[in-house]
Formats: structure tokens, sequence, C-alpha cells
């Protein structure tokens, strides 16, 4: 049996996989934060009684036969998959996402579908299914699969780390998220926001169980060209993280919130042997503007497929071509969708390519460059996550907070960097203090292994 | 007021693979709508570009046969717009990093031989076909050719007549059917051509105004496209009526061209790279590898031709000019060991047919050893010219066995020499008058005695060989 | 953005918006560039674009043909479907 020691918390005794997917699925069944847009009984039946007879036949390992959810854009062959949007409310493809293929044959049981903002694209109050209500504090928002893990419906969770919100809402709700570096896991079945930038993440409520779910899912996908060459990838969380120089970044002190997220973080760090450095870095401030114009243009792109023709929502009614295409468009999808799109546009046409869409690129250039440089004196960078506490019910309509929280989230997510999000202590209220570590490309093991080290 | 014209060429080509650029769908026409489709092509989320290897051979040697430089690495880019035969609502092309630039084609004129630019050669995807039904006002969409690979081949504005056009076009087929890069027929729309035009006063260094003429679908009506927009163009600065830059639709039945209704995005398509596809890099020893594996080009034939075979200039260009004619000349040139004969029967006989029965040359199928065995026969006297004509005709349209056809129509001119001189003596004999008539210097008798021959023999014998043993007879003692 | 500008990236978008939510939507975007000014303010000097975030080189396939998804399963999830094909309004040449 799958007892060594992963989610152990959560499995609290039960050891077989049909009693973890009898559990989830009630605690699924009596979710009242809307976590979920999707609960798929039979699938998850039918999979966790598979899953025991290849144990019973000897097949093993870590995390087998435990039960998970996926972000909606994460696709699922003929099962609903609409990323969270009315566009794709009726879209099942033909076809699913790498990711769950790989934990299928793992021996993992996909319950259902996680809530999300829609598309990627939008924040918190942007899903068509309504918003997600936060485990810790009903007044305020969360997104689906951290809220899933936080309020143990299940042990873990797969969202796409699009721009950086997944890990802000993991670390905001008190779980951990593990965001691979560019090119690790597949994209192939997850519905595009940011092509340039994302990667399917792993939630989990400790960096080991989070960390051995990415491992099943990571490695060289011949579906997808951004897909690096690596067959597959173990994490050394035993690792020596004590002794590592760990920078600060100043650029993310700018009020009280991040300041005490901080604080958390860098007690943290000293408890468990490293000595951070504060270090003021140059571009650090201007990368969430540049994330957002790639956003934009790259978001802008992916959803003009959505046009109402070959699959998903078309309008009830029409006169011609262009009705069908605008009343459509302009139906299914939602107000930070369009806004998205509108910027996309705006930053890609001929006028502002340079001043903007250019502009953006180029930085990312010099990010890199400088992020190159520190990394080589400092292994990890430990900012924090968001600049106040989880969104207040309708708080984020129009996408302004998600925004401004991007600050802090787009280091990684424009780098393609490994990063690892977790909750640094509790407010005054009890509400965690986000923060992450992230590290240079490739160095996910030794990113993961320093959040273990906090006892993460 | 002298006027020119000046024309760039815009060609579109679809590359000879077995599936498609981004996605493994099969390639190929006719099929039913949307059978060579997968979600990837039907524009479905989740799906990611993977390039198929063939299509940068393609290109790469496309690009070689054109003389371009092929670059050391190539990037894609996306082109947005809305139309529903785009399944994306973009397509996948190249911008900023194309795969061949700066080459030439040489071409030959009525005006004499001239080198046309090539500004670059790009790859990207086919859009997908639209069939209207005005009954029930519904538009029914097709996917198949959405995903084909195309290049584009853009040239420098260095045409100045329809001719030159022509020339060009028909020069730039031969290259990319031989180099086996793409089908290239105007008829099934595997190659389409753009034609960007203005006209300006001569020895005007600026140019016109400039139009781009689009949906011709074959080289006469390109020709006629010209020729319409040009009147249309001089129409107007001789009118003083404005001209403006727009993209204009042929109307074969009509005629005449269309400006065609302004996008909504007023020339914008929000170009912007493909994250989602890497970098190609092309090493020299690849380019080298795609150099090495193109079959000779009909330049280099033509040349061969007349240098070692001793063919007709104007007969090696016509030879040269389809590969499935070159290959059935060379082949029967081999086999017979007698070129300028194949080349004589296929130039005279074979061309002749086609443009008859409007068969395309690219589509003569002439079997070789037959035309082997024809051009034999007639060398041995077997066959007479008149009847290899016979023979031939029926092998161009039946493909028919050569012997047997010649069994069944008594077409064998071989007659025993001894039994023929018998029958010519004795025509000779019969015909006293005829034999003084000649012998007196009337050498027209000798047509008579030699038409009594013939009617005797039917088609047997060979006429040179029968006047000769006649001449030989009348030859007084 | 000029109102113009806006009003012609919704329709190359194929948003058709009224009224308030057309007023809503425009106050976003417009908030959403302000926020974006000090990026379009930076003198990035000729830095060339990045954007690739690995330094692979495309790794291309064979020419084969592999269909696995039946047209009948890609026509499943259309609006309309009418002899194998997607069917829309009589489309402008």
């Amino acid at each position: 049996m799958a007892t060594m020691g992963f989610c152990d918390d959560w499995k609290s005794g039960q050891s077989s996989s049909v009693a973890w997917t009898e559990k989830a699925l009630a605690a699924a069944a009596a979710d009242d934060l809307n976590c979920l847009t999707l609960l798929d009984r039979q699938r998850c039946q039918a999979q966790s009684q598979e899953v025991e007879q290849r144990m019973a036949g000897g097949f093993n390992g870590p995390l087998v036969g435990l039960p998970y959810v996926a972000e909606d854009a994460i696709m699922v062959k003929g099962q609903i998959s609409s990323g969270g949007s009315r566009m794709l409310a009726n879209f099942a493809p033909p076809f699913g996402a790498e990711a769950i293929r790989r934990l299928d044959q793992a021996g993992l049981v996909l319950i259902g579908k996680a809530n999300m903002g829609e598309l990627k694209m939008g924040g918190e109050e942007s899903s068509y299914f309504g918003p997600v209500i936060h485990p810790l504090d009903a007044a305020r928002r969360c997104g689906g699969a951290a809220a899933a893990v936080a309020s143990d419906i299940v042990p873990l969770a797969l969202a796409v780390d699009s721009l950086g919100e997944v890990r802000r809402q993991s670390a905001q709700a008190g779980v951990v998220c593990c965001k691979p570096s560019y090119g690790t896991v597949s994209r192939f079945g997850v519905i595009a926001n940011v092509s340039s930038c994302e990667q399917i993440a792993t939630i989990a409520r400790d960096v080991k169980s989070a960390a051995a779910l990415l491992s099943l899912i990571a490695g060289h996908d011949p579906k997808d060209g951004t897909s690096l060459p690596q067959e597959s990838y173990t994490y050394d969380l035993q690792q020596q993280t004590a002794g590592k120089k760990v920078a600060v970044l100043l650029d993310y002190q700018t009020g009280d919130y991040d300041r005490r997220c901080l604080e958390q973080g860098v007690s943290l760090l000293r408890q468990a042997g490293v000595e951070p450095v504060e270090v003021k870095t140059r571009y650090a401030a201007y990368a969430h503007l540049a994330l957002t114009v790639i956003a934009a243009a790259e978001g802008c792109n992916n959803v003009s497929r959505f046009d109402g023709v070959k699959y998903g929502y078309r309008a009830p009614e029409y006169r011609n071509m262009e009705e069908l295409y605008c009343y459509s468009r302009s139906q299914g999808l939602g107000m930070e969708v369009k806004q998205e799109a509108v910027l996309g546009v705006y930053v890609l046409a001929k006028e502002q390519y340079q001043a903007y869409f250019q502009k953006a690129l180029q930085l990312r250039r010099l990010l890199w460059q400088e992020m190159e440089a520190l990394f080589r004196e400092y292994p990890l960078i430990l900012t924090p996550l968001a600049a106040g506490s989880p969104y207040l019910a309708g708080e984020d309509r129009g996408g302004k907070l998600s925004f401004r929280d991007r600050f802090y989230t787009a280091i990684p997510s424009l780098l393609g960097l490994p990063a690892v999000a977790f909750s640094a202590g509790e407010d005054e209220t009890g509400l965690p203090l986000p923060c992450q570590l992230f590290g240079a490309q490739g160095q996910d093991g030794a990113v993961f292994a320093a959040a273990a080290a906090l006892g993460k | 007021m002298a006027y020119e014209v000046v024309m760039g060429l815009e060609v579109h080509a679809e590359l000879a693979t077995n599936s498609k650029i981004f996605c493994a769908c099969p390639v190929g026409y006719g099929a039913e709508a949307n059978l060579n489709v997968c979600p990837a092509c039907a524009g479905m989320p989740g799906l990611l570009p993977i390039t198929n290897k063939k299509v940068v051979e393609l290109a790469i040697a496309a690009g070689l046969v054109t003389n371009c430089q092929i670059s050391s690495e190539t990037t894609f880019d996306k082109k947005n717009y809305y139309y529903p035969d785009l399944s994306n609502s973009y397509q996948i092309t190249q911008l900023y990093a194309p795969i061949c630039r700066d080459g030439y084609v040489d071409i030959h004129t009525s005006q004499g031989d001239k080198r046309i630019g090539i500004k670059q050669i790009h790859m990207e995807e086919d859009a997908g076909k639209l069939m209207h039904n005005d009954m029930l006002g519904i538009s029914l969409v097709d996917y198949n050719r959405c995903s084909v690979p195309l290049v584009e081949i853009v040239s420098k504005p260095d045409f100045r007549s329809a001719e030159e056009v022509i020339a060009y076009l028909e020069k730039l087929r031969s290259l990319l059917r031989f180099a086996g890069v793409a089908r290239a027929r105007f008829e099934e729309g595997s190659i389409r051509c753009d034609v960007n035009l203005s006209v300006r006063e001569k020895g005007d260094p600026h140019f016109g105004v400039r139009t781009e003429i689009k949906n011709m679908n074959s080289l006469s009506a390109i020709e006629r496209a010209i020729a319409y927009e040009t009147e249309r163009h001089i129409d107007a600065i001789e009118w003083g009526e404005p001209l403006i830059q727009e993209t204009r639709r042929w109307d074969d039945a009509k005629n005449a061209s269309f400006a065609m209704r302004e996008k909504e995005n007023a020339g914008d398509y929000f170009y912007f790279p493909d994250a989602d596809l890497a970098p190609i890099e092309i090493s020299p020893q690849w380019i080298q590898q795609v150099r090495a594996a193109l079959p000779e080009m009909p330049d280099r034939k033509q040349e061969r031709y007349v240098t070692e075979w001793g063919i007709r200039a104007k007969d090696a260009a016509l030879l040269s000019h389809s590969p499935s004619l070159a290959r059935i000349f060379e082949q029967s040139a081999d086999l017979c060991g007698n070129p300028k004969e194949a080349a004589n029967w296929l130039v005279g006989e074979g061309l002749a047919l086609a443009k008859k029965h409007g068969i395309a040359i690219d589509d003569m199928a002439l079997d070789p050893e037959k035309l082997a065995y024809l051009i034999r026969g007639v060398e041995d006297h077997t066959l007479t010219r008149a009847n290899g004509k016979k023979l031939f005709a029926a092998i161009f349209s039946d493909n028919v066995d050569p012997a047997a056809y010649i069994k069944e129509h008594n077409l064998d001119a071989s007659v025993d020499q001894g039994a023929l001189e018998t029958l010519l003596a004795a025509i000779v004999a019969d015909n006293p008058k005829s034999v003084a008539d000649y012998q007196g210097g009337k050498t027209k008798a000798l047509d008579f005695l030699f038409g009594q021959a013939m009617r005797q023999l039917k088609g047997a014998g060979e006429p040179g060989e029968i006047r000769r043993i006649l001449e030989k007879l009348l030859r007084p003692e | 953005m000029e109102k113009e500008k806006f009003d012609l990236y919704c329709r190359f978008n194929k948003f058709i918006l009224e009224g308030e939510e057309k007023e809503e939507l425009y106050s976003l975007v417009q908030w959403r560039l302000q926020q974006l000014a000090p990026l379009a303010e930076l003198d990035c000097g000729d830095t060339p674009p990045m954007v690739y975030l690995t330094s692979l080189r495309q790794v291309l396939r064979e020419d084969t043909v592999e269909q696995t998804i039946s047209r009948q399963e890609i026509l499943a999830c259309a609006p309309e479907e009418q002899d194998g094909a997607f069917v829309t309004p009589r489309v402008a040449d």
C-alpha cells in the first residue's frame, strides 16, 4: 500500500483507493466553496477500482490511488472542459491533456475539474461558474484548485500557472504550489493563455507531495514543441539548503502586507540556517508590465479561435456571418477576457508594436540577464506574493487586484523559472502570509528542497 | 504618352508532402469534406504545432533552385484575422526570419533573356475552403486544406510585361516540379499567383499606385487580368481619376477585376512571433544534403540535349520543360539509341496530339519502351513513317501494344527483297511508254511508276527503297 | 487609447458592445494602459527581443500521416453540421 508518507494527514488512516475516492467524492458533494465545475463520479469510481486491481498485482508508487482535481483548463477526453468560460461550457474535446494521461497511467484518480478565472485571463470574479469562496474566510475569494486542496476535498491538484495567480492563491490558502521550469511539463491538451510562459503546476499540503506529483507529469512530450528533451524528472528534496545565499528583493517591499510576508519568510530562512541578503534590482519592478503585455498579445491570439463556428458557444440569433462572430464572442466571453483581447490587439498593432510588445520582449531579455547574474551569487530568491489579503467578494471585478498582485508573481512566469509558493506565517486573523522562492531555470529540485527545508 | 507597367508576383505553391505542415493529417485532393482533419487543424484549443521536416526540406529545395540564400535559422510568426475558412483565426507564416532570401530566376522572352529577382521564400499553412449554398443562404466549411503546407515565393518588382510574367511562371513551375517541391498545377489550385501591379510614365523613377490582383486560376486568366488592370490604370491616369492602393479580385467570367471588401483591420494583421515553434536550425550540411538529392534541372537538361545529343535548341527547350516529358524523352532516347528521332516524334507528333486532345503536357503518359519500338521500326524500314504516325497516335490515346497493333492493322512494311524487285521489274516491263519518257528526260514518269508500285504494294515496303530500285531498273544499260 | 481606436480594436476582436458594458470595458482598458505607461516609456536600447524561454531548437516531425480522431468526433462538437461540413451563414466573398 502507498503509505510512504505522502498526504498522510489527508488519508487519515484509510488505505485503499476506493476509500480515498469515496472520501473525496463525499467532500466534493458537500463542497460549498464552488471549487469544482464538474464531478465525474463514474470516471473516478471506475478508475479507483482499476487502480485497486493494479495494486493487487503489485503496482505501487508514492501517490498511487490518490484522488486529485485538475483545473478546468486542463482538458479531459469526452468531458466538458470549459476553462471557466461560457464559450466552452458545452465543449467536450475528443482528446485529453498529456498530464492527465500520465496521471491515469500512474494510477491517480481524477475526481473532477476545478473552477478558475475565465480562460486563465480573468481574475477571481471572472469564472462563468461564479467565484470560488476562500476556504479560510467565506468573505474572500480563492482559486478552485487551491481551495479544493485547502478544504481537503482532495490532497492533490493540477493547475495552470499562467500569470502566477495559482501560486498566490495556493500560498494564501495555506497550501503549497510547485511550478516547474518552462518546458518541463507538456502543454498538450491545456487550453492556452500565455503560451510562451505557462506551465502546469502542482498543489498539495506539502512540498514533498507536490513535487512527487510534478515528477509524475514532467518529462519530454513530442506533442509539445517547447517540451525539453529530458525524459523524466525526480526532485531531491534532501539536498542541502543551509548555507546557501538567498536574495530578498527590496523591490517588493512596498507596503505593510508585503513587508510582513517577507519578514516571515526571512525568519523561516534564518531558522533553516540560510542567510538572506537584501538586493535591489533594476528591472524586477517592470516584470509584471512586460508579462501583462505578452499575456495580452498571446491570450488575445489564443482566444481568437473561439468563434462559434467549430465548437463551443454560438449565439442563438444572428443574421449573417459577422453577427454570428460578434454575438457569439460578445456573449460567450466575459469582460476580463475582452479586456485582455482588446489590449492584445493594441500592443500588437503596427502603431504600438515597438512601444509595447517589442519593449516587453526586450525587457524580458534585460530581466533574464539581470537574474542570471543574480543567480550566480544567490541561487535562491525570496519574494512575497501579494500586496494584501485574499480579495473580498466582488473586490476583483474587472481584474484590477489580480493585476496588482501580478507584480509579485511575474518573474518566474515571464522567465519560465521554477518556483515554490507557500505560507510563511499567519496574520492576526489567521490568514496565511504568502511567499515564494524561485531559482534559475532547471534548478527546480533545489528550489523545492529549500521550501522543504523551511518545513513546507 | 508612353506608359510602363511594373509588376511583382506572390506565388503560392502547395508542397508535395504526405502530411500537413503542423499536424499529421493527410494532404490530398478531392477527399470528402473534413475527412483530412484533426483537432489541430479544426482549430480546437490545447494543440501545439509540430513542423513537418519534409516541408522545411522542400522549402530549402525551392530556395536552391531559385538561387536563394538559405537562412541558418528560421522562425514562424502568427498572422491574425477572422474568416471562417481559417480555423484558428490566425495563420502560421514567416514574417521576421523567412527560410530563403535574395534569389533569382532567369527567363527568356521574345525580347531576350532577363533575370527576375526573388525577394524571399517563406513557409506557411493554407486555409480551408468554403462551399456556398445560395438557396439555403449558408456556407459549408471544409478544413481539409487547412494547414496544408505552402511556400510563398515573393519576387521583386521586376516584371514589365505579361509575357515576362508568363515566362517566369512557366519557368518557376517547371523548377518546382523538377525539384519535386510541388505539383504546381493552376487548374487544381496547387499553385496560385497574386499580381502586384502599378503603371507609370516611361522614365519616371517613382512607382505608380499599386493594386494587388488575386483569384486567377490559369495562365491565360493571369494574362487577361494583367491586360485589364493595366488598361484600368492607364485610363485612370489619363482621365485624372484617383487610383487607390487596394486588393482586387479577378472575375474570370466577367473578364474584369473588382475591389475586394476592405477588412476592418485596415491592413494590420497583428503579426507576432509564434512562441510554440522554437527556431529551426538549418546547417550547411543539411542544405548540402538537400542540394545533393536534387535531380538535374531543366536549364542543364536543355543544354545537354543540345550539346550532347544535337537536338535543336527550340525542341530541347520544349522537351526539358516538363519533368514527365523530359523523362519520356530521355528514356526513349536511351532505349532506341537515337535521341534526335525521339525528339522529332515527341515534339512533332506528341505535342501536336496533346494540343489536339487538350491534354496538359504534364499529363502526357507515353511509354518510352513503346516509343523506342516505334522508332526502331521506322529505322529498319519495317514500319513506314506514315504508319508510324498511326501507331504513335494509337499509343498516345490508347496505350496500345505496338507489335500487336502493327499485326492487327497490317502495318508491317517488311517485304521480301527478291519479291519486291520482281514486282517492280514487272511494272517497268508493263509500262514501256513511261520507261521511254523517263529515259528521254521526263523524270516525272518515275512518279507514275512509283504510284503504280505503291498501289500494288498496299502500303508495304519502304518508299525510299522502292524509288531506289525503280531508278536502278530505269537506268539505261 | 482614443475611442475610435478602441472601437476598431473591439471590432477586430469581433466584440459588439453597447452602453454600460462598452463604457466599463473602455475604462478597464484605459486603466490597464495607464498601468503599462512605465514600460512604454522605458528605454531598452537595441536589446534583442526574447521570444523563447529555452535555448531549444525545433525538433521536426517525419512526414508521416497519422489520424487517430475521426471526423465524427470532431463534428460532434460543432454547433451546426451538414454533409460533413461546419455550417455558417452565407459568407461574403
